[in-house]
């Protein structure tokens, strides 16, 4: 996948620096923005037949925030349905993440720490990305609310035939008029305290003319359009004021009412050049997001005929051993496909998850975060093989788990879905796997980088994995000390043991490759190297005998050798001579 | 619960979950407190969600709604709201109260004629209530429903300066103080 390999320099220059698969079809791109000069988040939902269909590409559909756009989350899959809405449809849906207050275009200066240009982004920079690595076709729809359908139509418009299809949802479409760019001021100081100079200039600059879709409707002519808005007045998913018949929302109403009477402006513009629209204007409705998830679905036949892809599912069925096992597992949801091979066994994809067979492993539900990461490790093809169980929720409640035929994949909401295999697995199981000391894996086993073996972090520790140490876990503060040298590249090397005790006083220690490390809770963690020190507290009987445990590392002394302090003595060496006192 | 935009910045904190958090140890009689596994891996937040995998509880199975031929536009916009699908979300007839009657009758004594049938200018009035009732400033009052007759003087091709649109907004923000901020 995209995420290994040479830095891609094609047009635009934009190289991913990390994929994360939040679910089997939900992948989260960072992408080095060239002209931003930032990592861009950008998520996709991939279409329904990405999985059964793996030569094949796919349309794609722009899905647009409003001024209110976070940097964690696409308001559309936080605040819609459109994940499920779209499970069915065979498009890749693009959600670009931020640009609060950014209405997607290039800026003229930076503001607030963000340097916005965001047209160059997601018309030059993203798409060689999407084309090369997520099999998506040129044939592209835009989708916006608010600030987002103000984007969806001047996009469109100032970039030829870039998209298909323009919905704009409670858009403002007109920029120019009378009043406009100061009332868009004041929602861009609403929505975080941006200044619509840095954007376009003062209101005389002709960059808002160069941006304001009524002016720009003769560009228009060949994408099916898409106009809905409100009037302002409240529904039900408005917050009642003391007011009869009044919302608290008064910024969303004050945008839905310009946003309809821009929309009936840009709608007249459109009848008189002769350039066809669908426009619903709608009796009710403030500027939220049920309005918009509402449209979402009415504009999708339009959409889907634009892009050329069908408006309705075709028809799949559910049978034999994956029948039954989706059948127990109705949480699943509706099919999405047909049986399909996989990699010498059978899948089955269903709207929350796929199923899996093999005369071996039987049918077998994979969904949600571990079902992301098992697709990020190249699902039934990659290292994990078949899954052997469904989905199991450990005994303490806090998580969940796949096991597969090469390993086991853990999820809990604190530490995400990570793969726990091989050696790792092996020595984590030993020690009662996240019933064990260490806790669930919190990273993936990752190549040490400097020396051959591994690492995967766990809850309360780690485990290590070498070629000549074997494979070892360390915890807690001996960890920490453990780091503070420098890890396995450190002068002590990878672990030679667990971590052993209590002994004296409640102390543990781990050995590894050249001395130890002690902890005991009055004297904290500090590393023994072996050597002549070493080899003269244990003559006096390590941290049993009469010096107790190490109280510092050891450290260099006026005139040559160095010094180890203990609880009650200390030991120097000097010309290889180690000298206890007292 | 409301559902407005409003509500989502406050929501969205919680779930960009950076994974090196996550390494404090909690609660165990192990040697110690806490610690960082190793020098070799960064966490890198995501947004992986906070549920369950297994969160997914309800079914797909959405009916499309019924459009005005899909995939075909209509070339002639509405000047008023159609129909709307059983689904829609809020309220499907527009209905101007004696209230709503009050203001635009105001409106028109003091030479101002909204357009259509005065439901974008009750909503103005509703806008301009609540936005008072919080305590927005009125020069932002101002700005929006300034904006709001420019734009309605350029659909209806009127030609209209600055002056005469701010002159327009006082009035409506006087007929709405008059006529529709109580109840």
């Amino acid at each position: 996948m995209a995420q290994t390999g040479p830095a891609y320099t094609q047009t635009g220059g934009a190289t991913v620096t990390s994929v994360d698969w939040l679910s089997d079809r939900r992948v989260a791109l960072w992408i080095q923005s060239p002209s931003m000069g930032t990592p861009i988040q950008v998520q996709l939902l991939l279409a329904r037949d990405w999985n059964i269909n793996p030569q094949a590409t796919f349309p794609q559909v722009y899905m647009l925030d409003g001024l209110r756009a976070t940097d964690q989350e696409n308001g559309w899959t936080a605040e819609t349905d459109a994940e499920a809405y779209f499970a069915d449809k065979n498009v890749n849906v693009v959600l670009p993440i931020g640009g609060q207050s950014s209405f997607y275009s290039d800026w003229v200066d930076q503001d607030n720490g963000k340097n916005y240009q965001w047209e160059t982004f997601l018309t030059k920079e993203l798409p060689p990305i999407l084309a090369k690595d997520w099999r998506s076709t040129d044939n592209r729809g835009v989708v916006g609310l608010s600030m987002g359908g103000t984007s969806a139509m001047f996009l469109a418009a100032r970039n030829p035939g870039f998209f298909k299809f323009a919905g704009s949802l409670s858009g403002i479409l007109t920029t120019t008029s009378l009043g406009m760019p100061q009332a868009i001021q004041y929602a861009m100081t609403d929505a975080g305290g941006y200044n619509s100079k840095a954007m376009w200039g003062a209101p005389s600059n002709s960059l808002w003319a160069q941006h304001d879709p009524y002016l720009l409707a003769d560009k228009l002519k060949g994408v099916s359009l898409y106009i809905s808005s409100g009037n302002g007045s409240t529904g039900p998913y408005d917050q009642p004021s003391p007011i009869p018949g009044v919302s608290t929302n008064y910024a969303g109403m004050g945008l839905e009412i310009l946003s309809r009477l821009t929309s009936q402006t840009f709608a007249t513009k459109l009848n008189q050049l002769g350039i066809p629209a669908q426009v619903n204007y709608r009796p009710s409705g403030t500027h939220s997001w049920p309005y918009w998830q509402f449209e979402l679905h009415q504009l999708w036949p339009q959409l889907a005929t634009a892009l050329g892809v069908e408006v309705d599912k075709p028809a799949c069925s559910v049978a034999g051993m994956i029948g039954n096992a989706s059948g127990a597992n109705s949480w699943l949801g509706p099919c999405l496909t047909a049986e399909y091979n996989v990699a010498g066994g059978r899948a089955q994809d269903f709207t929350f998850g796929r199923v899996f067979f093999t005369p071996d492993t039987g049918a077998q539900v994979v969904a949600g975060a571990i079902g992301g990461i098992y697709q990020g490790n190249k699902g039934p093809e990659g290292a994990l093989g078949f899954p052997k169980t469904g989905e199991i929720a450990t005994p303490d409640g806090r998580g969940r788990f796949n096991a597969f035929q090469n390993g086991m994949v853990y999820f809990t909401p604190q530490t995400g879905a990570h793969v726990v295999k091989g050696a790792v697995l092996d020595e984590w199981a030993a020690q009662g796997y996240e019933g064990g000391p260490l806790g669930y894996p919190v990273l993936d086993e990752v190549a040490t980088p400097n020396k051959p073996g591994s690492v995967q972090g766990f809850e309360i520790g780690a485990i290590y994995t070498s070629p000549d140490a074997g494979v070892h876990s360390v915890q807690g503060m001996i960890l920490g000390k453990y780091g503070e040298l420098g890890w396995e590249s450190g002068p002590l090397g990878f672990p030679k043991s667990n971590e052993i005790g209590p002994i004296r006083d409640g102390g543990r220690f781990n050995q590894f490759e050249t001395g130890n490390i002690y902890w005991s809770p009055v004297s904290g963690a500090w590393s023994m190297p072996y050597g002549p020190i070493f080899d003269a507290w244990g003559s006096v009987g390590y941290e049993g005998g009469r010096l107790g445990y190490p109280t510092s590392d050891q450290f260099d002394i006026d005139g040559g050798g160095k010094q180890q302090n203990f609880q009650f003595g200390i030991i120097t060496v000097k010309d290889g001579k180690a000298t206890i006192a007292p | 619960m409301t559902r407005n935009s409003l509500a989502r910045t406050l929501s969205l904190g919680v779930l960009a979950v950076a994974a090196s958090s996550m390494l404090v140890a909690c609660g165990s009689d192990d040697s110690t407190a806490t610690g960082a596994p190793t020098s070799t891996t960064t966490a890198a937040a995501t947004t992986t969600e906070a549920s369950s995998s297994t969160s997914a509880a309800e079914s797909t199975t959405t009916t499309v709604a019924p459009t005005t031929s899909p995939g075909e536009a209509a070339t002639a916009p509405p000047e008023q709201p159609q129909a709307v699908p059983d689904d829609f979300p809020g309220p499907t007839e527009s209905q101007i109260d004696n209230r709503g009657q009050r203001f635009l009758d105001e409106l028109k004594s003091k030479g101002v004629t909204p357009a259509g049938n005065g439901d974008i200018a009750v909503s103005t009035a509703n806008y301009i209530c609540a936005a008072q009732a919080q305590g927005v400033a009125a020069d932002e009052i101002t700005t929006y429903v300034t904006a709001n007759v420019g734009v309605e003087a350029s659909a209806a091709g009127t030609q209209m300066n600055e002056t005469q649109a701010q002159q327009a907004a006082q009035t409506y923000i006087a007929a709405a103080q008059a006529t529709y901020c109580t109840p």
